[in-house]
């Protein structure tokens, strides 16, 4: 016999989650490399692993068996391998029928449910025969011929006997039986993390396992000589599987995966629908007078969507857009095929790229005939409605939502690695946090976690850590994503339910769902969106003024000064630490400048070297220069240097002569998780090509670096210019309307980067009257009410007459449903405190901490008096008392004490402690006299020193940070009433000062100020606690994210 | 008038952790609930303290302040032993001692009528300070005119205070900060939230509006900080296993003799024991011999019981095959007690049967006469290799067969391995006579990995034996024989 001649019809990928312990991609390659004709993939109740084992199989040329091991609920495991495409479509079908009925993340079916899938399908009996012989019986009757038992030889000491008992049932029944090794691995160096899975699928030690682990590593992928050894007594066994596999003539591709065609109105097209819809929304657009070039480009792009059939996708994000319009839910479309003048007249997107020059050239390819990249940004509190929305419209079986593989990442690796062997938990917690921090390597965290790095457990620990990383752990389910298919879902794919109520996901994540073709709508919460929508509302409601983000003025040249000073707490993707370092130094003068600096404070360009030289050249100190004239077209917008993701895909097929295949692989690469090091093939080929067309060896390595970078963090152009609108619209909002910019964006919280107490204090200093919560007056959200003095800030406030008044929902511990039993008291008009309690009905600690945070000032009683009313607790707890003589002779309820006032420091720590914010003052005032006694200045004193001096400075900790691309600097920024003080603390200092920087609120500190292009930073040198008489209250810091 | 004192031996836990482990006292260290990540800090030391850990911070955010934080638990158990030992120290120094209910690292002793012995009360504390000291504890003593006032003191300051007058106690009182009282976390800062911080500003509040809105337990500090009737001190009843012993007038060599000195002392204590409403569970019997040896017999009946005629007889078994020639100088009987409810929750318990009772009896029995480790069985383990799939263990009852899966009727009949406890090193057999190889191999995780390669070994008299070879030592072993 060929020794080549078997075929494994059992394997399972790493997708028989915490089982299997290799890729689809590697089982396939291995078997390929043993010059095997087929390989089956067949996870355990699921078909995860098999586009990617396909997409394999397809480039070596192998034929894929498509199959799944099938738990039954009798404990039998069966294998079932497509015949056919009908055979799929029961296997989908029972997949999903046994994944739906059964509780999360297991998967049960009864025989009966398997008898009426039959059809199409080969059934493998691999395990429970030796239990239920007698359901050989239904076997037999109704995969007729197509029946088996597998006998799977592992060098085990029970296999004989277990195989004597398969042929005694085989003959009995009249079955046949084949050669069927259960493949766990594809190298028997995988054994030690298929144990250690198995050990963390069972939620057992290594030690504990016994016999749940494999006995030994003979569950590997086997070369046809060992398997031909194997069965060298019953050769016929693997010529069977042969015959099998080749009976296999399913293939993925022959899923024919079709939109779902709209039902149109008067006996429409889905073209002519499409191009109807877009000329009146062009004629909307333009008033009436639509542009000669915005024509020309509307015909270009419906030539091409016509031709690849996408008429139908765009209509469903025009209804759901629609949708969202009418049910008046703020969204807007991004994505490459988002930034077209197609979905800028059907309403998808608000950026007009005709006039904003952002026409983009991978608008869509019609060579790869890909399919239609539009990300729908939903506003985050109203997502949900429009999700189930579109399950209503395609119907619950036309509609998943996109599932998300969730992988071993570090920190997860140390974790369950190092149960499985017995670690501490303690030395594991210390671990895990040491490697999430990035503090030091591997070596180092596992000396301060207290495991000595020498011992062989220390060995087996690293080893498995590295190896486990990667491997799948569970499904989960994509923030937005949708498939929606003319026929159901789960006749191309296996459906699941989710954990949440009302979701279904299907077995494929976007990469499977991309190399299919299929195509998916993604509907992803965005909290910046609820907050425009919010201040819209608001707009609207108190001033009378209709806006729209498609409205606002693109060219507000008071909105862009205040972004470059960096003005910009709450602005959309504009907030964060690094990017108001970033924008003094950029000074963003129109709309592209903010599509830059959305994109410019990212790893990718970071860890490129791109940002300096972008910034000299914009500066004008260094030259705008090419590395090759073919690239100009490429890099002019950008100044020579490479900012975006498509940039690098455009330089890789210009300066490295990419087909356009090559670039499309480049691009998932880029897109593909680290540790598939599939970015670094492309880095000789990148290297060598663009050097010999005579590129700089420097630049092709710095344009790899970035490409490296973007493998997790890239920025298309596209979604740059989608995000850098929102961030325009939002700093537009805060420049003209900073009352209801922050009122509207405290109810949207939380979301974005700074705490209420932050925003609270950025409104007053652009003179927003902030007025405490009030059980009389406020509402549950906060809301505008007449200032007590008009004009506040600079005079030029469009909502100078508004003030904010906090709502009770910043009262800790408060409900919905208490605010309802607030309001209702409040109608019954109870004019004491007592009376309102009584009204009220609330529990003990809500009644304490609204005392505390002051919100019966309305009553007219002090907090301490407040508080005193509030704690009287109810007579039931204290019945059984009532009789106690010697209290009773005591009892003097009626005595009122007297309290001390709060001082200034408690009102504001009572605030802080009981709201999250204060509106009487910053944490720090109360001290600036003090500090001031002492020399230190405030954040605007420091703003007026000149660079160079050394300043020494206390404030706040309010943030934070040690990225991964600033080996091991760590920034943080630092809040007093007047405003912000950013910190580098360069490693050696950092190491020095550490416990005092990780614990302490309140901190001093001392070094070099350096104040140039209006950025302001203290490098610093020393650090302590400051003495103050009281002890300052603290605000929450935003660390590490 | 009374004058009571009061120790306080301030972080008891800490103090405990650094007399078993004196290195740690000058690194950062603390005591954990438990060896767990989330585990409360209950205790730490000043260079703890400097790296900004705290009291009641979970033990894995103080790891993450520093990994050079030493940690370890200090059990109830400890603790107990501590106070226990702490006790028995005080009672050198005063007849009258009463341990805090409320607080485990206080005691109060009565001073009154030491005068003679120690001159002053200064002279009595400071003494006891220095001998709590010599055991490895440090205390705070305050010598007054009433419970709270001592505690007050002995909480807030770490010395020796003597109050002459009991004016100078009451304003040394009112001063003192409310964090040293025992009230619940919650209750404590709502009142301090009122802006009230000291004794001085609790006691003014009116009683009738402590308890309504402080609840009982404040209302219970308010009586403690205000009690004018100062109840004399009460002592703490011990909880000991119950024991009896004898010194006879002569040495017992006699076993006839023996038993009925033992029977003697065994109805006392089963007297004791139904006093309490308890049964006995196991007797150590302990025997001192002429000479100073001794020896202890541990006696199970099949259930506890307080029924003298079981004992006796298990005791008999136990004792007629013990012999020495040395004299019994000294006999002990220590019971190990059960709620005599567990008994009496049994006899409702529909599964009770009498013939596994009996049974249960009949092994006692075969443990009295032939030792406490004569009746085992086979304990089946989930292991791949054979030794480990099953361990010998001490038998304590009978157990009903496990239910067989019934028997297909195409069933073969199956291999029977008879597997040897240890391993038998073999000559390497002939290559021909070999069947296999079946592999174990596994447990990698451990220093020494496990490499077997089995065989069915047949012999020329027919005989199968179950071998392999060991990968790892490179030797061959016979595991078996297979029937």
């Amino acid at each position: 016999m060929n020794s080549a001649h078997y075929a494994p019809l059992w394997c399972k990928t790493h997708f028989s989650f915490l089982e299997g312990a290799s890729s689809p991609e590697e089982l396939v390659y291995e078997a390929h490399g043993y010059g095997l004709s087929h390989v089956a993939i067949t996870d355990r109740d699921g078909l995860y692993g098999v586009v990617a084992a396909f997409t394999e199989a397809k480039r070596l040329g192998l034929h894929l068996v498509v199959g799944s091991e099938l738990s039954l609920d009798d404990g039998s495991h069966l294998v079932l391998l497509c015949r056919t495409r009908d055979g799929y479509r029961n296997l989908t079908r029972l997949i999903t029928h046994g994944r739906t009925h059964s509780p999360k993340g297991t998967s049960s079916v009864s025989w009966t449910d398997l008898a009426q899938h039959a059809a199409g399908n080969i059934a493998l009996w691999v395990a429970g025969f030796e239990d239920y012989p007698h359901n050989a019986a239904l076997l037999a009757d109704v995969f007729k011929d197509d029946a088996f038992i597998a006998v799977s030889r592992h060098r085990r000491p029970e296999d004989p006997e277990r195989e004597a008992r398969a042929r005694e049932i085989a003959t009995h029944y009249g079955l046949s039986v084949v050669a069927a090794p259960e493949v766990l691995y594809h190298h028997p160096s995988r054994r030690l993390l298929q144990d250690t899975l198995t050990s963390i699928r069972h939620g057992v030690t290594l030690e504990a396992a016994g016999t749940r682990v494999k006995p030994n590593a003979e569950f590997s992928l086997a070369s046809p000589a060992a398997v031909s050894h194997l069965y060298r007594d019953a050769p016929e066994l693997l010529t069977r599987s042969i015959e099998i596999a080749e009976a296999c003539t399913f293939d993925l591709s022959e899923l024919e995966y079709r939109y779902p065609s709209e039902s149109l109105p008067g006996g429409y097209t889905t073209s002519a629908r499409l191009r109807e819809l877009s000329y009146r929304g062009a004629s909307e657009r333009y008033t009436g007078d639509i542009p000669q070039n915005v024509r020309r480009q509307l015909e270009r792009e419906l030539s091409i969507i016509d031709e690849l059939d996408y008429c139908g996708y765009f209509l469903t994000m025009w209804e759901i857009v629609d949708y969202c319009r009418r049910n008046g839910i703020l969204c807007q479309g991004r994505g490459s095929a988002a930034n077209s003048v197609v979905c800028y007249c059907l309403g998808i997107t608000a950026i007009d790229p005709v006039r904003m020059n952002l026409l983009f050239e991978r608008f869509i390819s019609k060579e790869r005939a890909e399919p239609p990249d539009i990300d729908l940004d939903i506003e985050h509190r109203r997502r949900e409605e429009v999700i189930q929305h579109v399950y209503e419209k395609y119907g619950r079986s036309h509609a998943a939502m996109v599932a998300n593989i969730i992988r071993y990442r570090l920190k997860s690796a140390v974790r369950d690695v190092g149960k499985a062997l017995g670690i501490s938990e303690v030395s594991l917690d210390r671990l895990a946090k040491l490697v999430s921090n990035r503090e030091g390597n591997f070596e180092t965290a596992l000396q301060q976690a207290g495991i000595d790095e020498e011992s062989h457990l220390s060995h087996v620990f690293r080893r498995l850590v590295e190896e486990i990383q990667d491997t799948p752990r569970h499904l989960s389910i994509h923030p937005g994503g949708f498939l929606l298919g003319s026929e159901p879902v789960h006749d191309i794919v296996p459906v699941e339910n989710a954990t949440m109520e009302d979701r279904t996901v299907i077995q494929w994540d976007k990469r499977d769902v991309e190399a299919m073709g299929l195509f998916k709508v993604d509907l992803l919460g965005l909290g910046a969106l609820t907050h425009l929508d919010y201040a819209f509302r608001l707009i609207q409601k108190h001033l009378g003024t209709t806006i729209s983000m498609a409205g606002i003025p693109p060219r507000d040249a008071g909105v862009f000064r205040m972004i470059s000073r960096a003005d910009t707490v709450g602005v959309f993707q504009l907030e964060s630490r690094a990017q108001m370092a970033m924008l003094p130094r950029l000074q963003p003068k129109e709309f592209y400048d903010i599509v830059i600096e959305v994109s410019i404070v990212r790893p990718g360009p970071i860890t490129g070297g791109m940002v300096h030289p972008y910034l000299r050249r914009r500066s004008g100190e260094e030259a705008v220069e090419y590395p090759h004239p073919k690239l100009e077209s490429v890099l002019k917008k950008t100044l020579g240097v490479p900012l975006f993701q498509e940039q690098v895909m455009r330089i890789a097929v210009i300066a490295a002569d990419y087909t356009p295949g090559e670039a499309d692989q480049l691009r998932r690469d880029m897109a593909a998780w680290r540790k598939s090091g599939r970015i670094e093939a492309h880095r000789d080929t990148l290297i060598s090509r663009m050097t010999s067309n005579g590129i700089k060896e420097e630049f092709a390595e710095r344009v790899f670096d970035q490409i490296r970078g973007f493998g997790e963090y890239g920025f298309p152009e596209s979604h740059a210019a989608s995000f850098a609108f929102i961030a325009y619209c939002t700093a537009w909002v805060k420049h003209h309307y900073p009352a209801v910019f922050a009122c509207a964006l405290l109810n949207a919280w939380p979301m974005g980067f700074y705490a209420p107490s932050t925003i609270v204090e950025d409104a007053r200093r652009h003179g927003v009257e902030v007025l405490p919560v009030s059980v009389v007056e406020s509402n549950w959200e906060c809301t505008l009410v007449p200032a007590a003095s008009s004009g506040g800030g600079d005079g030029k406030r469009r909502d100078g007459r508004w003030a904010v008044r906090m709502g009770l929902r910043y009262v800790k511990g408060l409900g919905k449903g208490e605010w309802e039993r607030i309001a209702s008291a409040r109608r019954k008009k109870a004019t004491d405190l007592e009376g309102f309690l009584r009204h009220a009905r609330l529990s003990e600690d809500v009644k304490q901490n609204l005392s505390q945070a002051g919100a019966f000032r309305g009553f007219g009683v002090d907090r301490r008096s407040a508080l005193w009313e509030a704690s009287k607790r109810g007579q039931q707890q204290h019945g059984k008392r009532e009789n106690d003589g010697w209290v009773r002779l005591l009892d003097d309820a009626h005595s009122r004490p007297q309290f001390a006032r709060l001082s200034d420091y408690e009102t504001i720590a009572w605030d802080y402690g009981f709201s999250y914010h204060s509106t009487a003052g910053h944490p720090m005032e109360p001290h600036r006299e003090e500090l001031a006694a002492q020399g230190f200045p405030d954040a605007r004193d420091l703003g007026r020193m000149p660079d160079g001096r050394i300043v020494s400075y206390v404030g706040l900790v309010i943030c934070r940070q040690r990225p991964a691309t600033a080996s091991g600097t760590l920034f943080m920024t630092l809040e007093d009433e007047t405003g912000f003080v950013n910190l580098i603390i360069w490693k050696t200092v950092y190491e020095r000062y550490r416990t005092l920087l990780l614990t302490t609120p309140l901190l001093g500190a001392r070094g070099k100020l350096h104040s140039q292009e209006g950025t302001l930073h203290v490098m610093v040198e020393e650090m302590w606690k400051p003495r103050l008489n009281h002890e300052p209250t603290t605000v929450h810091s935003r660390d590490f994210h | 008038m009374p004058r009571p004192a009061c120790i306080n031996l301030p972080e008891l836990p800490l103090q405990i952790l650094f007399r078993d482990k004196p290195q740690w006292k000058e690194v950062p260290a603390a005591v954990v609930a438990s060896r767990r990540p989330l585990a409360q800090i209950e205790a730490l030391n000043r260079p703890a303290a400097a790296l900004g850990i705290r009291r009641g911070m979970r033990y894995a955010t103080a790891l993450s302040l520093s990994s050079q934080l030493r940690a370890d638990v200090v059990s109830n158990e400890q603790r107990r032993e501590v106070r226990t030992h702490v006790s028995r120290l005080l009672s050198g120094f005063s007849p009258e001692i009463e341990a805090c209910s409320f607080d485990p690292e206080i005691f109060w002793v009565d001073t009154r009528g030491l005068l003679p012995l120690f001159s002053t009360r200064t002279e009595w504390a400071q003494q006891l300070k220095r001998q709590l000291s010599l055991e490895g504890f440090h205390a705070n003593i305050a010598v007054g005119f009433s419970r709270f006032g001592t505690f007050a003191w002995a909480k807030r300051r770490k010395s020796v205070r003597v109050f002459e007058t009991p004016q100078e106690e009451n304003n040394a009182t009112v001063e003192t900060p409310l964090s040293h009282l025992p009230f619940p976390p919650q209750v404590l800062e709502l009142i301090e939230n009122l802006g009230l911080h000291t004794v001085g500003d609790f006691t003014a509040l009116p009683v009738g509006e402590v308890r309504k809105r402080l609840g009982g337990e404040a209302l219970e500090i308010y009586r403690f900080a205000t009690d004018t009737e100062n109840l004399p001190l009460q002592g703490a009843a011990a909880a000991e296993e119950p024991t009896v012993s004898l010194s006879p007038l002569a040495p017992i060599k006699n076993t006839e003799m023996l038993e009925h000195s033992i029977g003697q002392l065994l109805g006392e204590l089963i007297e004791n024991v139904s006093h309490r409403g308890e049964s006995i569970r196991e007797l150590y019997i302990t025997l001192r011999f002429e000479g100073g040896t001794s020896h202890t017999e541990r006696i199970t009946p099949a259930h506890p019981t307080r029924n003298a005629g079981v004992f006796e007889k298990l005791i008999h078994l136990r004792l007629e095959h013990i012999t020495t020639s040395a004299g019994v100088s000294h006999i002990t009987l220590e019971a190990s007690r059960v709620d005599v409810r567990y008994r009496q929750e049994q006899l409702f318990d529909s599964g009770a049967n009498l013939v596994s009772e009996s049974a249960d009896k009949a092994l006692a029995t075969l443990r009295a006469e032939l030792g406490n480790n004569v009746v085992s069985f086979a304990e089946l383990f989930g292991e791949h290799l054979p030794e480990e799939r099953f361990r010998f263990a001490p038998c304590s009852g009978v157990r009903p067969p496990r239910q067989e899966h019934p028997q297909e009727p195409h069933h073969p009949r199956r291999l029977v391995r008879r597997i040897r406890t240890e391993p038998l090193p073999m000559p390497q057999p002939a290559g021909n006579s070999l069947d296999g190889p079946f592999v174990i191999s596994g447990h990698w995780w451990r220093k020494r990995e496990t490499q077997r390669a089995y065989y069915y070994h047949y012999l020329p008299d027919g005989r199968v034996l179950w071998i392999y070879y060991d990968g790892s030592g490179k030797r061959w072993f016979q595991q078996g024989s297979v029937d």
